[in-house]
């Protein structure tokens, strides 16, 4: 389960000084798929930032099943969101540096899996998404949906009990859209994680069943 | 995937970046190490043939030019120093060994010495203070006292008068004057070659060699007095190696030299030098004291000369090393630049690492480490084209500086070296890593 609380952060503003954010309240039970909407500025990819303990709301609290997120040191906040927290980018962010099977095995590294399970489940997981072929291939050499079928994998591959999405599909077309979402339900679903995702595309809201909108202010207590 | 794959990956990434970064810290190690190499050489060189003897004895003039000259055989003799010393030393109750030269022939390039058997006596610490020199090859040569007395004694009537300075008593007794006692062959010129006389001339032995008048090469003696090489030394890696050693009896029967071996404006004849080798105690300071007081000689103490030498030597040596250390210093810093103005380009991939799950610190440390491993790289690469420098100048080193440094020698230092530049390269590590880790990741991860 996920839940944030009376969440608001504040942004250093030239105009004003300072500008707050208002996100409001979210609850997703465990195994919970939810949908963010809202319009560019609304604080979309903001709230998945504070979710994922990445920015510090100015107030409010985030938990994590039993864990306050924000009560924890910066180092072991990492740590955590290392090993339960996994985060899919618009545009897959892979390193360069790194190849497929490596991208993949790093987080889980990082999550605290030795180097042979770290590889041993980034190849299963590549295998799952339909990339085992491609597990050598450096990821300038992928299209873009294989590239984000990898950023999928290595946000799954320690597990986690959340993933978060940030617009996974704003850049590819309608099939590879239809593509990603589906493998992204699969894989989290057998993963028995909770998915928040958060787009502009009518076409991937469609999906959801529930839909928590940031255009209509901040958002109020648990999904409708 | 490990923070140590993490940051080989980045650098075969950057592959070329990195490589020239590391060159920049492998010019300036190649510097010092190279400098290292020259200096132990060097100390090699000018320490190990001065143990043991503690004193030269030799014409008045330059101290430091006669321990070059009588030691490390790279300078002229201040002159010539009367006989008759040499035979005083060796009946002096306080010296163990005494070792006359007489120097001023050449055979093609090469200094000939002549001396006598006890530069094969074992009590004799050349060439480098560890026992006398060894023959690889052959025998040592056979030192005839009897004809040097004879020929000395036949000088001296030559010259008519003054001849009691020509080959007058001895002080152990004996009366070598008359040359009817002589019992060796008069025809046997034989000569003792060093090792890398041999390598570089090919000679063997059962050669016989020619040696011109005059330490730079000059005028052939006449033909019939050619030298058969009886012995081949050992390397030692010593000026030893680059002597040919003569008997001093046959020296002084070389029509050549009998004039210009007699001591200025007198009828005596003289030496380049004698080797002293004191007795163990109190004998050293003994026999400096007394030799000291004469004004015919010069005395030489080869420590005391040494370390003076060693004192002008080794203020070029540090400003040559210091040059050397602020190319590396200079090497170091272009790992800071290089690395903190591709942060810049690396914002992004700091910002994924932290979001999935990578620490600060670990963020730090990886660019840290990377900053180790490029100074790494370029250390070591650095001693290893320093050897090879070492290794293409040798032969010129040895021409202008009499020693030949031994490319394949490591001296301890070199392991602080590269310690010290990967320290540096730690160091340097921290600016960049410091900007990595204060990377803002919401910032750099919205999409661009």
């Amino acid at each position: 389960m996920i839940r944030a609380e009376a969440l608001r952060v504040s942004f250093a503003s030239r105009s004003n000084g300072a500008d707050t954010l208002d996100l409001g309240d979210l609850t997703l039970a465990a195994g919970a798929r939810a949908c963010v909407v809202g319009g560019s500025g609304s604080g979309k990819t903001t709230l998945l930032h504070v979710l994922a303990g990445l920015v510090r709301p100015s107030a409010g609290r985030v938990w994590h099943g039993d864990t306050d997120l924000f009560a924890l040191p910066e180092a072991v906040r990492d740590r955590f969101r290392a090993r339960h927290v996994g985060y899919v980018f618009q545009s897959a962010q892979l390193l360069q540096a790194l190849d497929v099977t490596e991208n993949v095995a790093l987080a889980a590294t990082l999550g605290g899996a030795t180097r042979r399970e770290a590889r041993d489940r980034a190849e299963a997981l590549l295998q799952r998404v339909g990339l085992g072929h491609r597990r050598t291939a450096r990821p300038g050499t992928l299209s873009v949906g294989e590239q984000q079928r990898v950023g999928i994998a290595r946000a799954l591959v320690s597990g986690p009990a959340v993933v978060l999405a940030d617009e996974p599909t704003a850049s590819l077309d309608e099939r590879r859209t239809d593509e990603v979402l589906d493998l992204l339900d699969e894989v989290v679903e057998e993963a028995g994680a909770t998915l928040l995702l958060v787009t502009h595309e009518p076409r991937v809201r469609d999906r959801f069943q529930t839909v928590l909108s940031l255009d209509e202010g901040p958002l109020r207590g648990a999904p409708s | 995937m490990t923070l140590l794959g993490l940051v080989w990956r980045n650098l075969q990434l950057r592959a070329l970046s990195s490589t020239l970064t590391a060159l920049g810290v492998a010019l300036g190690t190649m510097l010092v190490t190279a400098i290292l190499i020259l200096q132990a050489a060097l100390a090699q060189h000018y320490e190990a043939p001065g143990r043991g003897y503690g004193i030269v004895v030799g014409a008045p003039g330059s101290a430091l030019q006669l321990v070059l000259s009588a030691i490390y055989h790279v300078d002229d003799a201040p002159g010539l120093m009367p006989m008759r010393v040499w035979w005083e030393l060796e009946a002096d109750d306080s010296v163990a060994l005494a070792v006359p030269y007489a120097v001023g022939d050449a055979f093609r390039g090469y200094r000939v010495v002549a001396t006598t058997d006890a530069f094969f006596d074992r009590r004799s610490p050349q060439p480098a203070g560890e026992g006398a020199a060894k023959l690889a090859e052959g025998r040592p040569f056979h030192f005839d006292r009897a004809r040097l007395d004879a020929t000395l004694a036949a000088l001296g009537a030559e010259l008519g008068e003054d001849p009691g300075h020509v080959g007058e008593d001895h002080e152990d007794g004996e009366d070598h004057r008359d040359g009817e006692e002589h019992q060796g062959d008069d025809d046997r010129f034989e000569a003792v070659v060093g090792a890398e006389v041999a390598r570089a001339l090919g000679v063997r032995v059962g050669d016989r060699i020619e040696p011109t008048h005059g330490v730079e090469g000059g005028r052939v003696h006449d033909e019939e007095h050619l030298w058969e090489v009886v012995g081949i030394l050992k390397p030692t890696d010593t000026a030893v190696d680059r002597l040919v050693l003569i008997p001093l009896d046959s020296f002084f029967a070389i029509e050549d030299h009998r004039g210009g071996a007699l001591l200025p404006g007198t009828r005596e004849p003289g030496l380049s030098a004698v080797l002293v080798f004191p007795r163990p105690g109190v004998h050293k300071v003994m026999l400096l004291s007394r030799l000291n007081r004469r004004p015919e000689i010069q005395v030489a103490d080869v420590h005391e000369e040494v370390r003076n030498l060693f004192a002008i030597v080794g203020s070029v040596d540090v400003l040559f090393l210091l040059v050397a250390i602020l190319v590396v210093v200079v090497g170091v810093l272009s790992v800071l630049v290089a690395l903190y103005n591709s942060m810049n380009e690396r914002r992004r991939e700091v910002a994924i690492l932290r979001a999935i799950g990578a620490p600060r610190r670990w963020v730090l440390g990886s660019v840290v480490t990377e900053a180790m491993a490029i100074t790494a790289l370029g250390a070591l690469a650095g001693v290893a084209l320093g050897h090879l420098l070492v290794a293409v100048s040798a032969s010129r080193v040895e021409a202008t500086a009499g020693f030949r440094p031994a490319a394949l020698t490591f001296v301890p230092a070199e392991l602080a070296v590269i310690a010290l530049v990967v320290v540096g390269g730690a160091l340097a590590g921290l600016g960049p890593a410091w900007k990595a880790y204060r990377t803002d990741v919401a910032e750099n991860l919205r999409p661009t």
